[in-house]
């Protein structure tokens, strides 16, 4: 991972972090402020039905006023007043009122208690109502909760009790209504809101008793917590529960939602009646926090992109003079000396492209005094091997010259003889020289590979042949060769004759490594990727460290009569296949020479030096290569 | 002088031919119990109103719905059986009718007669009646009805005469007779009959218009027509009544006592309508009669005779009210809470809630249900209360509020017909008088059916001011034939059109 994507990621985390953190904090903050006025809002609606729920109350008062000061009530009380009045005249007024004030229960209670008359349940007269005839100041009193009993079962209702006395003996008008769905229906509510009502009628909870003005609660379920936790609570000093708040959501929509406000309805002694529940619905808050959630991912997304670009422009900004400098690195690695890196106005970034520069100057500068000493180096080596080797021809050359000198002061006879044995000397000296110099030639002119399909076991089998007959002449240590080609291996694309030529000398050198004879093996194998492993071991004395170091450089030769030019050839020829050549040695163990040729060559791109970097593993090589370089420049 | 006195006994006897004219004769005392209304003066509207007329149409609201009028499809007990009998009156006749002394009298059969076992009576009967549709009524016609009526009676013309055989004695065949109206399926398959109204128009359970028989054997009705609206609730039937839109409604006991108050003509029956229980769950075993006790000592009939019923009736002890038995009055019905939760616990487990039916027709049934289902549960017996239609098909009620009609002014008759499980009724009254039916009625009750009698109601009625000769019998059978109607004054004819004289 580069530098500038390490530096691009770690801006988008930073810039998503800091989006994500702001946005969470506006969303955070926004929905608070929302739930603040939601639950403003909602109290507000809640006080507007409990107005609304006490005017419902007045009104049943009213009616029920109007009920006691009726003159046929009047006239009731009047009558029920004289001795043995006949309450059975009356049984039935009950009904008749509660049809003209639209009462759903009007009872008509005498004196002592006794029903006169009941609406809800006609059939009840005579029993006795005994909680009105209680001390309780009636006509202060306004409507209360109360748990009314039908043939059926139990209701709610909201009940007013209106004593009327015309004589010595008052009677009672009880008249409510029943709070049930009709009621709720009759309830003028704000929009986005709704009452609901549990009649606490039974001992534990039960859903059929809870309604809506449509009718029982299906999802009666997901309210029962809440009624529960109602009943639970304690009341307080004035006997009253507090209200609890609680959010409910009635389907996997979240703008099903109600806040959900439970105002504990309470009968005269104080006993949980009914459970009050007004929703207010929160689809407009779900809706706005929905938007304000959409708008604040789209800011986002919106932050995060321009975050993403301006650090992917920063980044680029940044890594810019870095990717200059790795740039130039690459440059300067591939050859180029005299690669340079803008420097830009300041910074540690800018001293380092300075320092870059700087060393790019110094190096190429050291690098032209390198190869100006190597090349004079490479020149006194070249005059160096060269008298050398000249030296030692001409050594003979003279001293023949100088015998057939003196020769011609001696007899014609004995001055044939000198002279037959001088010339042939000098023919055998000078052929040697032929020899040296034909050798400098072919070294000079090795030529540019020609690449044809080829067998390696068969280039192998072709330059061993001529050899065959030295590993076991007379008078000579024996050489055993031993061949393990593999007959598998891949066909590659090379010269044959640049590698016939690479294995003769390999062949020569091992020949010359084991004077005192030895085990040639030569081994073949496939290689990485369809090339090919060649291997050629002698049982020689080994190298040293230092030997195998200097190897591969021109001229350079252990051997008394060497050129140093063998395995400088074999160089020649790995780098111009593009394969990779080792050695392996150890001292007194022999040594071992491995080239790993490509199926086919890799062509070269840049320069030679660079191909020979790529593909060489010995960097010994390299400078051998620069070395013999600029001596076959000479030769 | 003489001139003088001569013109002053014209002038008087002017002024007295005057009155005569204008001032109308007071009601006649014998129509009903209720008090006429204040009638208007004059002459001529008196010598109308008291003599009878053979016009107009008689307005009646019935709450009841009858289906259909047919002899034959007997209804259940309750309010469309006895709206049923009445409407069958006008159109059928029987063979044999009740006099006002509740004894049999000729009607289609002009004389009957008798074996000395009562098993094989032969009624003659009458010539000359004929069917609305103007075909004579035939023995055949006789035969076929009779046939229907009744399975176990072998039926057969002789002459003109029928013959009427039965396995076993019934020595009360003229009083179930008296109750079976002879009627015959005309060519266009309708029912006709030989009553004194043919029945014009037939709107099943809601509307029926019967007109005057002109060749009733028994003299044409007085009324042109009645018109019958059935399904119509009290409450609306009196606002009808008060408004004159009707001329004949029935009566709630409030409405009753109410209307009766205010002055308006009303009529009640004898008491004739029984209500009870009937104890027919299966649940109690052998403790059924255990329970029955105890129900009946626990139901306070006092306070729903006093202020449900508004003391109309009585408080029944026994099948039959005190008018007819005799004896009613022998047994108890005082109310005592201890001896019914005595009764109680000696059944054998708690009682689940019970299911108690009662008629949903019938305005009062639920009240009384109610109210028994209260006094119940003060000995710890829960009564579901439920109108018989809701109950589920197969559901089956515990107890069941009933109603039945007397029907006939005889004793044991009547004990026949509102207990039809007795079966001995008229035999032990004609065999052992009202001792025998006391000692039966009191051995009865340790079988079942268990019945617990709860009230006697009279059936009452509110009848228009214009309504003459409204004779109905003691035991609550109408005889709309001999009603007519005085000519409606309240209706004033439209003035002429036109512009007005000075």
């Amino acid at each position: 991972m580069t530098f500038r994507t390490r530096l691009l990621i770690a801006f988008t985390l930073m810039v998503v972090f800091a989006v994500a953190v702001v946005a969470w904090a506006v969303s955070a903050t926004t929905r608070r402020a929302f739930e603040q006025l939601d639950a403003q809002r909602t109290q507000a609606l809640v006080a507007q039905f409990q107005q609304e729920f006490a005017r419902r109350g007045a009104e049943i008062v009213r009616r029920v006023d109007g009920v006691a000061e009726t003159e046929a009530t009047q006239r009731m009380a009047l009558k029920l007043n004289l001795p043995d009045a006949d309450v059975s005249l009356y049984v039935n007024d009950a009904t008749g009122i509660s049809r003209t004030h639209q009462l759903d229960f009007v009872e008509i209670d005498n004196h002592d208690g006794a029903i006169i008359s009941s609406a809800q349940w006609p059939a009840r007269f005579g029993y006795k109502n005994d909680w009105v005839t209680q001390p309780v100041d009636w006509k202060a009193r306004g409507a209360f909760l109360r748990k009314e009993e039908l043939p059926d079962g139990f209701a709610l209702a909201l009940v007013a009790v209106r004593p009327v006395a015309v004589g010595e003996r008052r009677i009672y008008i009880i008249g409510g209504q029943r709070l049930d769905k009709e009621f709720l229906a009759s309830l003028v509510l704000p929009e986005g809101m709704r009452a609901l009502l549990y009649r606490n009628l039974e001992q534990n909870f039960v859903g059929a008793l809870l309604t809506d003005a449509n009718g029982p609660l299906p999802q009666s379920d997901m309210v029962a917590p809440l009624i529960e936790d109602v009943r639970r609570l304690p009341r307080d000093l004035a006997g009253q529960p507090r209200e609890l708040v609680q959010t409910i959501q009635w389907s996997r929509d979240p703008a099903s939602a109600e806040s959900v406000h439970a105002i504990p309805l309470l009968g005269p002694a104080r006993e949980l009646l009914g459970v009050l529940l007004v929703a207010s619905s929160r689809r407009e808050i779900v809706a706005l926090g929905s938007f304000i959630r959409s708008t604040a991912f789209l800011v986002a997304a919106g932050g995060i992109l321009l975050g993403f670009l301006l650090s992917w422009w920063a980044s680029a900004r940044i890594t810019s003079p870095v990717q200059q400098l790795v740039a130039g690195a690459r440059e300067v690695a591939s050859g180029n000396w005299h690669a340079r890196v803008d420097v830009p106005a300041g910074g540690e970034i800018a001293e380092l492209a300075r320092a870059f520069n700087h060393m790019t100057l110094q190096l190429a500068t050291q690098r032209e005094q390198l190869v100006q000493s190597e090349r004079v180096a490479a020149w006194r080596e070249l005059a160096r091997r060269l008298a050398h080797e000249l030296k030692n021809p001409l050594f003979p050359l003279q001293i023949t010259v100088e015998n057939l000198q003196r020769a011609r002061q001696h007899s014609p006879g004995e001055f044939d003889e000198v002279f037959r044995e001088s010339t042939n000397t000098l023919l055998a000296e000078l052929s040697n020289l032929k020899t040296i110099v034909g050798r400098f030639s072919d070294f000079a002119k090795m030529p540019a590979p020609d690449l044809k399909t080829v067998n390696m076991n068969d280039v192998v089998r072709d330059a061993l042949r001529p050899f065959y007959a030295q590993f076991t002449a007379l008078g000579r240590p024996s050489i055993t060769p031993e061949l393990y080609l593999e007959e598998d291996i891949p066909s590659i694309e090379a010269d044959p004759d640049l590698l016939h030529r690479a294995v003769q000398n390999l062949v020569l050198n091992a020949l010359d490594a084991m004077p005192a004879g030895g085990t040639l093996t030569i081994r073949t194998r496939p290689g990485a990727a369809g090339g090919v492993l060649f291997e050629i071991a002698d049982t020689g004395a080994g190298l040293t460290r230092e030997e195998c170091e200097r190897l591969f450089t021109p001229y350079y030769t252990t051997k008394q009569y060497g050129t140093g030019l063998g395995l400088a050839i074999v160089q020649s020829v790995v780098s111009d296949h593009t394969a990779k050549i080792s050695v392996e040695s150890e001292s007194g163990h022999g040594t071992t020479f491995r080239i790993e040729f490509p199926s086919r060559p890799v062509p070269l791109c840049g320069t030679g030096l660079a191909a020979s970097v790529a593909h060489s593993p010995e960097i010994i090589s390299q400078d051998a290569s620069e070395i013999m370089k600029a001596k076959s420049e000479v030769v | 002088m003489k001139r003088t006195l001569s013109l002053f006994l014209a002038a008087a006897s002017l002024l007295v031919a005057q009155a005569l004219l204008l001032v109308p004769l007071a009601p006649s005392g014998g129509e009903g119990s209720g008090a006429e209304g204040p009638a208007p003066s004059g002459v001529t509207s008196a010598r109308a109103s008291t003599r009878p007329r053979y016009c107009g149409t008689l307005r009646v609201e019935l709450s009841a719905r009858v289906a259909l009028l047919d002899s034959a499809e007997k209804p259940a007990d309750g309010p469309e059986a006895i709206a049923k009998q009445r409407l069958l009156n006008l159109a059928f006749d029987p063979l044999v009718r009740l006099d006002a002394n509740g004894q049999p009298k000729p009607a289609l059969a002009l004389s009957w007669k008798s074996d000395a076992a009562s098993k094989r009576w032969e009624f003659r009967l009458r010539p000359g009646v004929k069917f609305h549709d103007g075909t004579p009524l035939a023995p055949s016609d006789v035969v076929a009805a009779l046939a229907k009526e009744r399975e176990s009676w072998r039926v057969s013309a002789s002459g003109d005469s029928i013959l009427i055989l039965c396995d076993e004695a019934h020595p009360n065949l003229p009083f179930e007779l008296a109750l079976v109206f002879i009627s015959r399926r005309a060519g266009d398959d309708a029912l006709v009959g030989t009553g004194p109204f043919r029945i014009t128009s037939w709107q099943p359970g809601a509307r029926a218009v019967f007109s005057a028989n002109e060749d009733y054997w028994e003299g044409r009705p007085f009324v042109d027509s009645i018109e019958v609206e059935m399904g119509r609730p009290r409450r609306e039937q009196l606002l009808d009544f008060e408004l004159g839109k009707t001329d004949l409604i029935e009566l709630a006991p409030d409405q009753l006592r109410a209307l009766a108050q205010s002055g308006k003509k009303t009529w009640s029956s004898a008491p004739v309508q029984f209500y009870g229980l009937d104890v027919v769950s299966t649940r109690f075993e052998s403790s059924t009669s255990d329970f029955r006790d105890a129900l009946s000592l626990a139901i306070d009939r006092a306070a729903i005779h006093n202020v449900l019923l508004q003391k109309q009736g009585e408080v029944a002890s026994g099948c039959l009210p005190q008018w007819l038995s005799g004896y009613s009055f022998l047994l108890s019905t005082v109310r005592n809470l201890d001896d019914a939760r005595k009764s109680l616990a000696k059944l054998p487990a708690v009682l689940p809630p019970l299911t108690f039916a009662y008629d949903s027709a019938d305005p009062l049934a639920r009240a009384i249900a109610e109210r028994v289902a209260l006094n119940a549960r003060e000995i710890g017996v829960t009564l579901q209360v439920k109108p018989r239609n809701q109950l589920e098909k197969d559901a089956r009620h515990d107890i069941e509020l009933f109603r039945r009609h007397v029907g006939v002014p005889n004793a044991g008759v009547a004990m026949d017909f509102v207990c039809p499980s007795n079966h001995w009724g008229y035999w032990a009254m004609k065999t052992g008088g009202t001792e025998q039916m006391y000692k039966l009625e009191l051995d009865s009750r340790a079988q079942a059916p268990y019945r617990v009698p709860l009230f006697y109601l009279p059936e009452s009625f509110a009848i228009a001011a214009r309504v003459k000769n409204w004779t109905p019998f003691r035991w609550g059978e109408w005889r709309l034939a001999d009603v007519w109607l005085a000519p409606d004054e309240s209706i004033v004819p439209p003035a002429p059109k036109g512009p007005e004289k000075p």
